[in-house]
């Protein structure tokens, strides 16, 4: 089995049904996995922040706005059919607290929230999700089923 | 997300390395106060990293640590992260507490006493850095978390929206006449921040 490692604010495709794509250690950050289940392509973007605010200047995924569409127009052009693909994402958690909180704590939520909404403007379903929380996960997506291993220290894997 | 374009000037290398200096020597005085040991804090060294590089020197995106987290605002803003490896943080606690046996997990009481030595570690180097930059700062309480190096580290640096490309990171090792402790030190400022805080550097 081949790993193919997303690194932060990267997208990878893959239609090697022999491999896995993977990110390790996401926080705050979302995870969003596309699959196309008839051609089994598959394909990660690792997102960091909601939007770009115009300054995005490379062409990363680390925007929810401009990532999520990036990653589709790449899954499309290796030959994913929208009709046939579907949406899994996961992290966003909140790793700090502070007593009485404080909006710079929410960020793992404004990126689920921004993730889901690039999602429903591409007409992307989202087929599950593990979002939340306050712990980091590792995520690992297979080519040849579409299937997500979600692993966190001490709470074991959860297969969405 | 902006570079430190150029990277820092003789000058602002120099004075950040005296504030942080100053400020890891008092933290060692404290820290020897509060243990009735002799703690050492070896000489730090300052460097300049991006995200993906921090993380792998903190030991890759995977593996556990104990991390204390404060948020400072003022004039600036951004946060003070300071990680240990878990088996250091550990052996910091007992240290501390004068246990002679290593504890084997991270309880109340260790959160606690790794929430005091963040306190002191980044008020140290927050008053050291506002006496040299004139700005007024204030930091927020700790918050101790335990989990992957990768998941800490990208989300104390994204909780600044603005978060800039290289973080300001010093490596640190805590030391008693026996044991050696990893540690990293790390400060995030915002874009705007990281900029003012330099010109105020720079400019004394």
């Amino acid at each position: 089995m081949t790993e193919i490692n997303v690194g932060i604010g990267e997208l990878k495709v893959s239609s090697d049904k022999d491999s896995v794509i993977v990110t390790r250690g996401l926080g705050s950050c979302v995870a969003v996995c596309l699959y196309d289940r008839l051609a089994k392509i598959a394909g990660m973007a690792h997102i960091m922040l909601p939007s770009d605010n115009g300054r995005d200047a490379d062409h990363s995924a680390r925007f929810a706005d401009t990532g999520v569409p990036r990653l589709f127009e790449a899954m499309v052009k290796a030959g994913a059919n929208p009709k046939f693909m579907v949406a899994k994402i996961a992290g966003g958690a909140r790793m700090f607290d502070l007593p009485g909180g404080s909006q710079l704590l929410e960020i793992g939520a404004r990126n689920c929230k921004a993730v889901i909404a690039a999602l429903e403007s591409l007409k992307l379903s989202l087929a599950a999700a593990d979002t939340g929380k306050d712990y980091g996960r590792t995520v690992e997506l297979s080519v040849a089923s579409g299937e997500l291993r979600v692993k966190a220290i001490g709470r074991g894997v959860t297969i969405i | 997300m902006t570079k430190i374009t150029n990277g820092l000037t003789f000058k602002q290398r120099e004075m950040l390395e005296r504030i942080i200096k100053l400020s890891t020597d008092s933290s060692a005085v404290a820290l020897s106060e509060m243990t009735s040991k002799s703690i050492f804090l070896q000489s730090p060294e300052l460097n300049v990293v991006s995200l993906d590089s921090i993380i792998n020197i903190a030991g890759g995106s995977e593996s556990v640590t104990i991390s204390v987290c404060l948020i400072f605002s003022g004039e600036i803003s951004g946060n003070i992260l300071l990680i240990f490896p878990r088996a250091s943080a550990l052996k910091l606690i007992s240290l501390i507490l004068q246990e002679d046996v290593l504890r084997e997990e991270l309880d109340e009481m260790g959160v606690s006493v790794l929430g005091e030595v963040g306190n002191l570690v980044s008020s140290y180097f927050l008053s050291t850095l506002s006496d040299y930059t004139g700005l007024d700062l204030r930091p927020s309480s700790p918050m101790v978390v335990q989990d992957m190096v990768g998941a800490i580290v990208s989300s104390a640096m994204l909780m600044l929206e603005r978060a800039p490309e290289e973080i300001l990171y010093v490596k640190t090792e805590l030391s008693d006449e026996f044991d050696k402790i990893d540690g990293h030190l790390m400060l995030f400022t915002d874009e705007d921040s990281l900029g003012i805080l330099l010109q105020a550097i720079e400019t004394r």
